[in-house]
């Protein structure tokens, strides 16, 4: 086990600098000077070159590279409009995110783990079946139609919620079940699924045999069992959440990374840009990772291979 | 309660806690406290550079002028006793005594010489240094006067004395040394915190020298999709927004309770803009067509709900310099159809069209939704038209590099007729201005030249009128509608008014009458 875990955290330092090269690299595509944003478009050839000198931005690729790497590892890289460190700038808005992840995950399970275990207990009746039109209607909604929906159900309609921010009491509810019915849909399917394997197995037989009450057998035995796959969608779903709530973030006004990156996008903000995703993919890879290892201890078999 | 019901149940009573706790809780602005939507973050609130135009009006709430535009179109002095063209090219400002900056320092002739140096200084990188480029020198006289020695004289020195909000010259000196914005002004609000990208707040200046008076608080809030920026005024936790909305959902708001939609007309023009560089563009009779085939009648009636007022020049008819013997562009699909025939574009056999351009806009939903039109009306000519819409920041970059047949944008508070010179002017060029078509008219630059070097108010008038038959003849931009000024509030709010330009100075008479 313990060097199954040092292979897997071994690999992270290696796939975070391939993924930094990428990073860098995409900061290198995307169109548009930088300088003409941050000094205007009437601003003279030679000022545009000394900025572009004074920011290294003429700097041949691989010194900007080396360059890059080193300001990321020195904490050093910083917003070109503002000068602000780009950590200080991710540092604020990150909780936000991590917060409205949270609570959509948290929404997810909260409908999923219920509705799809109920479904699976009900096979082939009505119950399943409305239970999977459900995830069906809850994967075909779109966040930029859903969203703006129950805006106007809760915050106009019944005056419960606020509209948007995320200051007001209660701000968060509706970005989170925006993000969060999506997610249901795929995990509602899921939990349906593994249980339906699990409550066929011999274990649960034996655990019905001896006596135990329909539900006890399927929340103690057959959903602890389907557990594995379950808490693999829920990591990756978390994973989704926290590099996917742009769309969501920006119809909400939610002060999250999402709205950063839009911001630094249309600012060519280069180096936030880059800080972004860059902290994005990296929190991607530590969930994956740590979806892994909860595998592990949860099923003792990929210990063992 | 059932083992399979009980975590469940434990993970949906924070859920329903938090729930509970925010039907509790009222989402309506606070009484004291007027809240702004906007849809765009400000990105540069120092009074230097102010480079969009959220930015421009925010600042100028802060960080006073001299002198300050007026609602009909004039100027007036603010910080200014007076303001004496001593010479055509010397001009001496007297400054009131009675003015003071926020942190309690009073407001001297180094004050507004070093804003002003440092603007010019090329160093700083502002976008205004073109605007004050007819500054020769700058120099405090005495204790309460200014001397602007121009390099030639500058009609529309006035408009560039507005343009910018006046810094303490300590603040400028340490901005210079660290690159830190300024921050104290001595305009009726002052800035009371920022969370950047999200919310910005302004506090009433107790000390502003005509007096404390507007609203004690005021919040910019950055709600950046126009449906839930509606849907904060219709549910009341938001007051006011100001030209932020498309037509539909304007016409949704003016149906509801609670909420007022006012318009006035603006001096925003729309325009079409042409690549003169590029053939089949560069022929006038081309061009011609191009703006005959286009019915700005029905988008103004239908598109844009009738927000919008068609344009025969870039200056507004209640302007003293406007032209109102400029024959209009009349929608006229079957002289546009002679034009490209006379120009060498037969409509060919089979129905395939004469010509295709490509038109660039920005992905603004309005934007988009004209350009769709304009596809259409254009392909009734014979004209295939593509649309492409991009990043702003991908659109600005390559119609400032000329990569463009067509595109469209707004010229923004036209007050001054010498506008023209900034988009006509061959001298006005990227990255000297804003002329992207690339005209060039010797004629046309001899009139800008003269317009902008006459102080004589009649002799400029008949030299722009002269300007605006030649641009019409010419037609390198072609003016499409005058965009209303359009102001949704809430009921409640009282003392708003809007100007021409779409400025935010009436927010220093607008008050709140509790919740709606």
């Amino acid at each position: 086990m313990t060097r199954w875990l040092l292979g897997r955290l071994a690999l992270l330092p290696v796939l975070l600098l391939a993924v930094s090269a990428g990073v860098f690299a995409l900061g290198e595509l995307v169109p548009g000077d930088p300088v003409d944003f941050m000094i205007g478009e009437h601003a003279t050839a030679e000022r545009k070159s000394e900025l572009r000198a004074a920011y290294h931005l003429d700097d041949p690729l691989p010194t900007r590279f080396v360059r890059f790497y080193r300001e990321l590892l020195t904490g050093d890289l910083a917003s070109l409009h503002t000068r602000r460190p780009v950590i200080e700038v991710l540092g604020e808005r990150l909780p936000h995110t991590a917060r409205l992840a949270g609570a959509a995950l948290l929404v997810s399970a909260l409908i999923a783990i219920p509705l799809g275990t109920l479904a699976a207990r009900k096979r082939g009746t009505w119950i399943d079946d409305g239970s999977m039109v459900v995830a069906l209607v809850g994967i075909s909604l779109p966040s930029f139609w859903l969203g703006p929906l129950l805006i106007i159900v809760f915050a106009i309609g019944l005056g419960w919620l606020p509209v948007s921010g995320a200051d007001a009491p209660g701000a968060i509810v509706l970005p989170a079940v925006t993000l969060g019915l999506g997610m249901a849909s795929i995990l509602t399917r899921i939990t349906r699924t593994s249980v339906l394997e699990t409550l066929g197995t011999d274990f649960v037989r034996t655990a019905r045999s001896k006596g135990l009450k329909e539900t006890q057998v399927v929340a103690r035995h057959a959903l602890r069992a389907a557990s594995i796959p379950i808490v693999t969608v829920l990591g990756l779903q978390l994973g989704a959440l926290l590099t996917g709530t742009v769309i969501t973030e920006e119809i909400f006004a939610w002060p999250g990374i999402g709205r950063e990156i839009v911001q630094a996008v249309r600012s060519r903000d280069l180096p936030v840009m880059q800080g972004a995703v860059l902290l994005l993919a990296t929190i991607w890879l530590l969930v994956n990772t740590a979806t892994d290892i909860a595998y592990a201890f949860l099923d003792p078999r990929v210990r063992l291979r | 309660m059932s083992p399979l019901c009980r975590p469940a149940v434990h993970l949906a009573l924070p859920l329903l806690a938090l729930l509970w706790c925010s039907s509790c809780s009222s989402s309506e602005a606070p009484a004291d406290e007027l809240v702004f939507v906007i849809g765009a973050w400000p990105t540069n609130l120092d009074p230097r550079f102010a480079p969009d135009a959220w930015s421009d009006k925010i600042a100028k709430l802060v960080f006073s002028p001299l002198v300050h535009a007026t609602a009909d179109g004039g100027f007036a002095p603010h910080l200014a006793e007076s303001v004496t063209f001593e010479t055509p090219t010397s001009v001496l400002i007297a400054l009131r005594s009675d003015v003071r900056f926020s942190d309690g320092t009073p407001l001297t002739p180094a004050d507004v010489v070093s804003t002003y140096r440092s603007i010019l200084d090329p160093d700083l990188g502002s976008v205004k240094r073109l605007f004050l480029e007819p500054i020769a020198r700058i120099e405090a006289v005495g204790t309460t006067g200014v001397r602007f020695e121009l390099r030639q004289a500058h009609a529309p020195f006035l408009q560039v004395l507005a343009s910018v909000g006046i810094a303490p010259a300590r603040e400028v000196r340490e901005s210079t040394n660290s690159g830190a914005p300024v921050w104290t002004g001595s305009g009726p609000f002052v800035f009371d915190s920022v969370e950047r990208g999200a919310t910005l707040r302004l506090k009433r200046n107790s000390d502003w020298f005509m007096g404390p008076v507007g609203p004690p608080m005021i919040r910019f809030r950055v709600v950046p999709d126009a449906t839930v920026r509606s849907l904060e005024l219709l549910r009341g936790s938001a007051d006011i927004t100001q030209n932020d909305l498309p037509p539909h959902v304007l016409q949704h708001l003016g149906e509801a309770d609670g909420v007022v939609v006012e318009r006035m007309e603006s001096t925003l023009v729309k325009y079409l803009a042409f690549n003169l560089t590029r053939p089949p563009l560069d022929d006038v009779r081309v061009r011609r067509a191009v703006a005959m085939a286009i019915n700005r009648e029905a988008i103004t009636a239908h598109k844009l709900r009738g927000y919008a007022t068609v344009a025969e020049s870039f200056l507004h008819p209640d302007s003293w310099a406007y032209a109102d013997d400029v024959a209009p562009l009349r929608y006229d699909p079957e002289a546009a159809r002679a034009l490209l025939d006379a120009a060498g574009f037969p409509a060919p056999e089979g129905g395939a069209p004469r010509l295709r351009i490509v038109y660039r806009t920005s992905q603004d939903e309005t934007a988009i939704a004209v350009a769709r039109i304009l596809v259409r009306d254009l392909a009734a000519v014979g004209i295939d038209m593509e649309l492409q819409a991009n990043e702003w920041g991908v659109f600005f970059a390559d119609i400032k590099q000329g990569n463009f047949d067509l595109y469209s944008l707004s010229g923004v508070g036209i007050n001054d007729p010498d506008w023209y010179s900034f988009v006509m002017h061959s001298a006005s060029q990227p990255p000297h201005g804003a002329n992207r078509e690339r005209y060039s008219d010797p004629t046309m630059d001899a009139l800008l030249d003269a317009g902008r070097g006459t102080l004589d108010p009649a002799i400029r008038a008949s030299l722009y009128r002269s300007v605006q038959h030649l641009a019409a003849r010419d037609l390198p931009l072609v003016p499409l509608w005058y965009q209303h000024n359009v102001t949704v509030r809430g009921a409640n709010v009282r003392g708003w008014s809007m100007e021409p330009g779409g400025g935010l100075s009436a927010l220093v008479h607008t008050t709140k009458d509790g919740s709606r």
